[in-house]
């Protein structure tokens, strides 16, 4: 009884992706519906593989709205970018434990991808995020660096 | 069906063949089965199944988090499930539960259910506030850790709204009637009041006759992990078998033997009848009254009746109806600790073994500032000894003085992370070892010494 049809969550995550495009479409950005379904399927291949679940549009509609206004996002690699963000959002709900709201992870990933990382996927994952989730499992501040603890040692302070 | 002049409903499935601990479940299996569900309302039960996990994961989450791992999604699926089972389990008759589950949204079934939950916990705490009162006094650890503080756990971790299927406890006590399936706020329930009628039989009898019938049972029955209401109860069966006094539920080794002619040649069904009778004349000769307890006992017979016919059949009656044992008859000597120093003193002498730095300095001074057993036990707890300066002060004692701490301090592996600090399992351990570096002759007196002293304190 614990294993329902995907298929009404599938659909009504569709449409709300599409709705997102009157927003977007102020930026020059835009998802057609085979890539809101990619996307959506991205979603579901994400959850699976990260053992989460999640009911309605969930974040995907967040994500978009935090990223659309980037400038390193463009209409050639928007629905790619996209679909990276959504597997590496789901990625790092579970490292950092779940402590963290979905509203902070995704601004967080959009204030870095935007600033430090000028726009590398690369860099947001493997070393902006993965850092972020280490603080937040070690009781850190999610902004900590190990350098500022050096600092502190050298000046004796703690 | 026609009874008594009343008609009684009939239904359609029958409502001992569902499954206790997933009622739910297997009410939908049962009514489809019987085509009083069809696939579109099955389609629909598992739309609003959906919308309410969605619902109460966006609680459980507090609105933060849309996503939630599916382990605690599945733990929120069964808690929903659970509870709304609940609900359809207060309709006696299981077709007036399916016309309530095409008829109300889950979310309302859920609602109901949960009331009831809360009135179930509540009924749970006034049980328990009972059988506190009533309580068996009683030396057993596993009945003491888990009808105190057990319960107590449960209610201070038992979380209805995500996790009403879990009670978080082990609920190691047995009862003697083992509660089948039954999970979560129903188990508490249920295991409360099996609890809170075994001590209302064995508080017809008094503490001591309890604890030594309990000792004839196995003389460390505090560590054991049994029923007692079991024991007290299948001893006053024997002695109404061989009309003997069941007040003092005292069974002789004689009158043991005369409970084996009683039932020797017997059959089943003889020793059945024998047995529900003697029930009878347990209720009668204790003015047993209360309907509800003599239910319950009644619903402990078949196993008790089980292991006598299993035990006449083997010879072995004697492990089935105990005789009493006493053990303060074992001790033959009482051993005084002796008086304690005065605080003020103890601590300076403490300090200033601490502050020594070689153990003949330490051993000088105990041997000329102690001069109880009490002072020196204390010490052995206090002073910061290391194992080879324990071992040197017990190598400075008396074999009966190694018996008495031995007595108090005895070496229990198994239970000394909960129960005893870490000088106490020290100290343990140490008497053990150097116990065992005694020669034989010398490790069976100490062990024979160890049975047979009492100590004062």
């Amino acid at each position: 009884m614990t294993t329902f049809s995907s298929s009404i969550i599938k659909k009504q995550a569709i449409n709300e992706i599409i709705k997102c495009n009157d927003f977007t479409e102020n930026f020059g950005l835009i998802l057609t519906h085979n890539q809101a379904v990619e996307l959506v399927e991205t979603r579901s291949y994400a959850l699976k593989a990260n053992r989460r679940i999640e009911f309605g549009g969930g974040v995907i509609d967040k994500i978009i709205k935090e990223f659309c206004n980037s400038p390193y996002i463009s209409m050639d690699n928007y629905a790619e970018i996209l679909r990276e963000l959504v597997e590496m959002f789901y990625y790092y709900k579970n490292e950092t434990l779940d402590l963290v709201s979905d509203d902070d992870l995704i601004k967080f990933m959009g204030k870095a991808f935007n600033e430090v990382c000028q726009g590398s996927l690369e860099l947001l994952s493997n070393r902006e995020l993965a850092n972020m989730a280490q603080n937040i499992r070690f009781g850190y501040n999610s902004n900590y660096k190990e350098s500022e603890d050096e600092d502190n040692d050298e000046k004796g302070e703690y | 069906m026609m009874k008594k002049g009343n008609i009684e409903k009939y239904s359609t499935i029958d409502r001992s063949k569902l499954n206790e601990e997933f009622y739910f479940q297997s009410l939908i299996e049962e009514a489809y089965h019987h085509n009083m569900l069809t696939n579109s309302d099955i389609e629909s039960i598992q739309y609003g199944c959906l919308e309410l996990l969605a619902y109460k994961t966006e609680k459980y989450n507090s609105g933060d988090s849309s996503s939630i791992p599916v382990e605690v999604a599945e733990d929120i699926m069964k808690s929903n499930l659970y509870t709304i089972g609940i609900w359809l389990k207060s309709f006696p008759y299981t077709d007036d539960a399916i016309k309530e589950l095409k008829t109300v949204n889950m979310h309302d079934l859920y609602n109901r259910g949960r009331k009831r939950i809360a009135t179930k916990i509540n009924a749970a705490k006034h049980i328990f506030m009972l059988t506190l009162k009533n309580k068996i006094n009683t030396d057993n650890y596993t009945y003491n850790s888990t009808v105190v503080d057990g319960i107590k756990g449960f209610f201070k971790l038992y979380n209805p709204d995500f996790e009403a299927h879990k009670i978080h406890i082990t609920a190691d006590y047995p009862l003697c009637n083992q509660i089948k399936n039954l999970v979560g706020i129903e188990f508490i329930e249920k295991y409360l009041q099996s609890i809170y009628y075994e001590n209302m039989f064995c508080k017809f009898f008094s503490p001591n006759d309890i604890q030594y019938l309990l000792c004839g049972y196995e003389e460390d029955y505090s560590d054991l992990i049994f029923n007692i209401f079991q024991q007290v109860l299948t001893t006053a069966i024997g002695c109404e078998l061989i009309h003997a006094d069941v007040t003092t539920l005292n069974i002789t080794k004689t009158q043991l033997e005369l409970l084996h002619t009683v039932l020797i040649n017997k059959s089943n069904v003889e020793i059945n009848h024998l047995i529900l009778n003697a029930s009878k004349n347990l209720y009668f000769n204790l003015n047993l009254t209360n309907i509800s307890l003599q239910k319950y006992i009644e619903s402990c017979l078949p196993s008790i009746i089980h292991a006598v016919c299993f035990s006449v059949k083997e010879n072995s009656l004697n492990r089935i109806f105990i005789v009493k044992k006493y053990p303060e008859h074992n001790s033959l000597m009482q051993f005084s600790f002796g008086e304690k120093m005065d605080n003020e003193l103890y601590r300076k002498i403490i300090d200033e073994i601490i502050h020594c730095r070689y153990l003949s300095d330490k051993l000088s001074i105990i041997r000329n500032k102690i001069h109880s057993l009490s002072d020196i036990e204390d010490l052995l707890l206090d002073a910061e000894l290391n194992e080879n300066e324990i071992m040197a002060v017990l190598s400075t004692l008396d074999i009966i003085e190694i018996a008495a701490l031995s007595k108090h301090h005895p070496y229990k592996p198994e239970v000394e992370a909960i129960e005893y600090s870490k000088s106490e399992i020290k100290l343990q351990s140490c008497l053990y070892k150097y116990i065992l570096s005694q020669n034989p002759i010398k490790q069976e007196e100490i062990k024979q010494l160890i049975k047979q002293i009492t100590t004062i304190h």
